[in-house]
C-alpha cells in the first residue's frame, strides 16, 4: 500500500465505475442479449479489481469462470428461450418502486455498517471467540500441539504490528493452492461432488423426453 | 488511498442493483442475472476483507478460499437453474416470472 498509490485509486475507480455502470446497464437495458454482455463487462471489471487486490488467481477464475463459462450460458439459455425482443419488460411499477426501495434502504444499511465498523480490532473478536472456545472444551482447543510443524493459521494471533503486514501487495496463489490441498482438501472433493452432481441434475432436467 | 470501505462501498453498490434487478424484473432469466451479480459482490466484500486483514500473508487468502467456494456453487446453481428454466419454457412456453403460478391452486 505505498508504492504507486495513486495509480492502484486510479485503476480502482476506473474499474469500480465500470462496474457499476454496467451493471446498472444489466438491469436497465431493454433487451435481455444486451444484459448478458453487459452482465460479461460487469465481470471483466471485477476481475480487474481482483488483480488490484492481489488475488490473481481469483481474477483469472473470474473470467474463465464468469466471462468464459457463465456467460455463454447465458447467451445459450436466451437464445433458446426465445425471449430476446422485448424480454426485459419490468414486473409493473410495483415492483419497480419495491424493488428500487428495497435497493436502496440494503445500500444505506450496508454502507453505514461499513463506516462504522472497526474493522481494523478483528483481533478482539477472534480473542473473545477463543475464551469461548476455551471454555467450551476445556481449553483444549486453543493449545496448539507442541512439535506441530503446522501452523494453527486460524487462531494464530496477529501478534506482529500492522505495519509488518503492509497491506494487499503480496503474492497469494502459492497459499492458496497449500491451503486447497492440505487443511481444505475435504472441503475442496466435496465441492467438486457438488458440482458433478449439479451437472448431472442439469443433464437429466434438461433433456429431450423421446417419444417412446 | 485504496481502502476497505471503498470495496464495501462498491460491493454494496453491486449487491443493490442485484437486488433491485432481482425484484423488479419479469423474465426469469433477468432474476438469475441478476442473482448473479449479488453472489459477484460478495465475493468483492470477501476478497476485499481478506486483503486487508491485519494478518500474516499465509491468513490473507481465506478470502479467496470463500470466493472459490462461492463462485462454485453459483456455477452449479447456474447450471441447475438454467435446465429448469429451459424445461419451464418448454411445457409452459414462457419464463416470466408472473406467469409462473402452477403452485398457487
Amino acid at each position: 500500500m505505498t508504492e504507486s498509490s495513486a495509480l492502484v485509486d486510479v485503476i480502482f475507480w476506473v474499474g469500480a465505475i465500470a462496474a457499476i455502470g454496467a451493471s446498472v446497464m444489466v438491469v436497465a437495458a431493454r433487451d435481455v442479449l444486451k444484459s448478458a454482455v453487459f452482465l460479461a463487462a460487469s465481470f471483466l471489471a471485477v476481475g480487474g479489481i481482483y488483480v488490484l487486490l492481489r488475488a490473481e488467481f481469483l481474477a483469472a477464475v473470474q473470467v474463465l469462470i464468469y466471462v468464459g463459462a457463465v456467460s455463454i450460458l447465458i447467451i445459450f439459455t436466451i437464445m433458446m428461450v426465445r425471449q430476446i425482443a422485448g424480454g426485459n419488460r419490468s414486473a409493473g411499477p410495483f415492483y419497480v418502486v419495491t424493488g428500487a426501495i428495497a435497493a436502496t434502504l440494503v445500500s444505506l444499511a450496508v454502507i453505514y455498517a461499513a463506516y462504522n465498523t472497526d474493522w481494523s480490532d478483528l483481533d478482539a473478536a477472534a480473542a473473545s471467540d477463543q475464551r469461548v472456545e476455551a471454555a467450551l472444551t476445556g481449553s483444549y482447543a486453543s493449545q496448539p500441539a507442541p512439535g506441530n510443524p503446522k501452523v494453527d493459521i486460524i487462531v494464530a494471533p496477529a501478534t506482529a504490528a500492522a505495519n509488518s503486514h503492509p497491506g494487499v501487495f503480496e503474492r497469494s496463489t502459492g497459499n492458496l493452492g497449500q491451503l486447497f490441498i492440505r487443511d481444505y482438501v475435504l472441503a475442496f472433493e466435496i465441492i467438486s461432488l457438488v458440482l458433478l452432481a449439479a451437472l448431472i441434475g442439469a443433464l437429466v432436467l434438461a433433456r429431450e423426453r423421446r417419444p417412446t | 488511498m485504496l481502502e476497505l470501505v471503498h470495496l464495501q462501498v462498491l460491493s454494496a453498490a453491486l449487491f443493490s442493483i442485484g437486488l433491485y434487478g432481482v425484484l423488479a424484473r419479469r423474465s426469469a432469466v433477468l432474476v438469475l442475472i441478476s442473482i448473479e451479480l449479488m453472489l459477484n459482490a460478495v465475493n468483492v466484500n470477501l476478497i476485499g476483507l481478506g486483503a486487508f486483514a491485519d494478518r500474516p500473508a499465509e491468513s490473507r487468502v481465506f478470502g479467496q478460499i470463500l470466493a472459490i467456494f462461492v463462485i462454485t456453487i453459483s456455477a452449479a446453481e447456474l447450471g441447475l437453474a438454467f435446465a429448469i428454466i429451459l424445461k419451464l419454457f418448454r411445457s409452459r412456453g414462457s419464463v416470466n416470472t408472473d406467469e409462473l403460478n402452477l403452485m398457487k391452486w
